[in-house]
């Protein structure tokens, strides 16, 4: 309770203002926070866990296999960050407009909605309305043709591509790319349209309009977009289940669930080191990038 | 440095024709100011000339090249919009060198050639600053620095001081006329506002309804107005029309207003107004300056006649008197000692060297 009425503090704090050094400071006080409250409360429950958190985490113990579910879990959750990687670089680059083209799945995001809000061409508004029912269509009534589909490619070519990870890092782009490309045409279309106007009158490209124009007036828009894709790829929990079935294939979440509770018996501990390895990185995240996405969320609505 | 040609430039949207055949002729270095209401089709044609719009039909030639399927980039335009377009996130310096940084253009030569727009416009000391730490006044001449520095062949404004309040946009009025004579760039500048088309303009063009109403000095459609439209779109406050007739009485022409009131018109009017039928319905156009207090003596051509004020407007420099004649709210222009309150009766003259006829049914001044 205490980690959660402190966060909404700082999150008052930090609304209104310019990103700044007190406002990062702030963030990491409220990471701070968070973590103590959490140890504590363990702490208070006398968990016998707290006390082995790092000899749990980083020796291997952990649901006894050969790769620490950690590490597998960190790695499907690169798909965000192959998201925000590319988005990001491009973004702060602004000289280099080649590492656009370094073929993320997030790559196709920036230039699809910039074409889909500013070149009016035949069927792009039904194609934008299109990504965003894609969007729409939950992932249980996708994971079953989805199995199957994967089931029949490993019956035609030979590759294993259930039981694996990496597969992961495939499936959660049908999630992130419509809803970000959606989130990326309104923040696009909130953008004047002199500014491009501008831009074509002093002698850009639509490529140059958009790696120099588009993308760095659009950094908040991003930046919250790639918050969302990391948070769904990082938070997804039936797909991993689904997908992946042996422990060293397993990720954070479903790991926690199918290999800490047995039967009736749960393994506190080492749920909780779960839980906080697995709640600390969109923490950290959220903190830092708190400015850029209240600014995100709400200048895309806005602006006109 | 060029002119700019418009031969017979049609924009068509769907079934809306919202230009619908323009010709002008823009001479190298001059001042052109395009005027009208709005949906007029000003911006449009603004805008094709920007190469924003494509042509439905007709020529844009530019500098004697037809550019019709030239890209902008390549017409060598500069324009400055309404919203002043500056790119948010470069400072001062870079929004203005970024047409030239992506020309490729020494670097000297556009630190030179910022320096100099700087202080033409006199925002030395905010060229490392964001737009957003600017005032609306900065931003405009930031905007103009813009286009400045790519010394192009034309610079085209599209109502660039509609954003600002009434005090700046005189003083950034000005600004746009001292820029103009020391650059002596070809200019094409859309506003909806008369003033800033008359003061501003070499040549004005008034627009309406997609069509050139007429063309001309500041002067001439002030004083010659062609159409009423022009006569009534130009000048503030606007000039009256009160509907009239013509007739003969002893030989020698009036213009009847009322059943009590009708004036002999000066001999070189009603000369020229000789062909008119007398049953035709006209209007008489005349600017509130040309209806004053009466003077005791006699002039030729001032008519004095009687009228009960509805409201009265001081000016300070002047008293802005309105009454009805005829069902037509009339307003004249009396010295504020004259002696005009709400409600009360005053004498007035009417100057009738100075008026217009116009055709009531066609709006076309005789």
């Amino acid at each position: 309770m205490h980690a959660v009425r402190s966060l909404a503090d700082y999150v008052h704090a930090a609304q209104g203002r310019e990103p700044t050094a007190e406002a990062g400071e702030a963030a990491i006080r409220c990471i701070f926070d968070l973590v103590s409250a959490v140890v504590v409360g363990l702490d208070a429950a006398d968990v016998p866990g707290v006390r082995r958190i790092a000899q749990d985490t980083f020796g291997g113990t952990f649901g006894g296999g050969s790769t620490p579910i950690w590490f597998a879990r960190m790695a499907t959750g690169m798909v965000g960050a192959a998201w925000s990687n590319s988005a990001a670089a491009s973004a702060l680059d602004l000289d280099d407009g080649n590492r656009l083209a370094r073929g993320h799945p997030g790559a196709a995001v920036i230039p699809a909605a910039f074409a889909l809000s500013r070149m009016r061409f035949w069927g792009s508004t039904m194609l934008a309305t299109g990504i965003f029912l894609t969007y729409l269509i939950p992932e249980t009534l996708l994971f079953i043709p989805l199995f199957k589909m994967f089931a029949l490619v490993n019956e035609y070519t030979g590759i294993q591509l259930l039981n694996r990870w990496w597969v992961l890092l495939l499936v959660y782009p049908t999630l992130t790319v419509p809803f970000c490309t959606w989130i990326m045409i309104g923040y696009f279309a909130s953008i004047p349209k002199e500014l491009d106007e501008a831009a074509i009158i002093d002698g850009a490209s639509w490529f140059q309009t958009l790696t120099r124009i588009f993308i760095p007036v659009a950094l908040p828009g991003l930046i919250a977009a790639t918050i969302f894709a990391f948070t769904v790829s990082w938070a997804q929990f039936l797909y991993p289940l689904v997908f992946t079935t042996s422990t060293d294939q397993l990720v954070l979440p479903v790991g926690i669930i199918t290999t800490l509770i047995k039967g009736d018996v749960f393994n506190w501990g080492q749920i909780m080191t779960g839980a906080l390895l697995g709640a600390a990185p969109p923490l950290i995240i959220y903190a830092f990038l708190m400015d850029y996405y209240i600014a995100g969320l709400t200048a895309g609505a806005t602006k006109g | 440095m060029a002119d700019v040609t418009l031969r017979k430039v049609v924009k068509r949207y769907d079934e809306v024709e919202a230009v619908r055949g323009i010709d002008l002729d823009i001479a190298d270095h001059e001042f052109v100011v395009l005027v009208g209401p709005s949906g007029c089709g000003k911006s449009t044609t603004l805008r094709m000339i920007a190469g924003l719009e494509d042509i439905s039909d007709g020529d844009i030639m530019i500098g004697g090249d037809v550019v019709n399927d030239v890209p902008p980039k390549d017409r060598d335009i500069a324009m400055v919009f309404q919203n002043y377009a500056l790119y948010p996130h470069m400072t001062v310096a870079e929004n203005m060198s970024f047409g030239l940084r992506l020309k490729r253009y020494p670097k000297a030569e556009i630190k030179k050639r910022i320096d100099e727009a700087a202080r033409m416009l006199d925002i030395v000391e905010l060229v490392d600053r964001k737009p957003k730490q600017l005032s609306g006044g900065q931003r405009q001449r930031v905007a103009m620095g813009r286009a400045i520095v790519r010394n192009p062949k034309v610079f085209l404004f599209d109502e660039p001081l509609s954003n600002l309040d009434a005090k700046l946009r005189v003083q950034m009025r000005i600004e746009i006329k001292k820029v103009h004579q020391k650059v002596r760039t070809t200019t094409v500048y859309v506003t909806h506002d008369q003033v800033e088309a008359m003061t501003l303009a070499d040549r004005v063009v008034v627009m309406n309804h997609g069509r050139i109403e007429q063309i001309g000095t500041p002067n001439e459609l002030y004083h010659k107005p062609a159409t009423r439209f022009v006569a009534s779109f130009i000048g503030s406050p606007a000039m009256n029309f009160i509907p009239c007739r013509l007739e003969d009485v002893g030989g020698k022409m009036h213009i009847r207003w009322t059943d009590r009131i009708a004036f002999p018109l000066p001999p070189a009017r009603a000369a020229r107004y000789q062909n008119i039928s007398r049953t035709d319905k006209l209007l008489l156009g005349i600017r509130p300056e040309h209806i004053a207090e009466a003077r005791p003596h006699v002039e030729p051509g001032i008519e004095p006649f009687e009228a009960v004020l509805d409201v009265t407007e001081p000016m300070g420099m002047e008293t802005l008197v309105y009454f009805t004649l005829e069902g037509a709210q009339i307003c004249g222009r009396v010295n504020p000692n004259a002696g005009a309150h709400d409600g009360g009766p005053l004498r007035l003259a009417v100057d009738l060297n100075n008026m217009h006829l116009l055709n009531e049914v066609t709006g076309v001044v005789l």
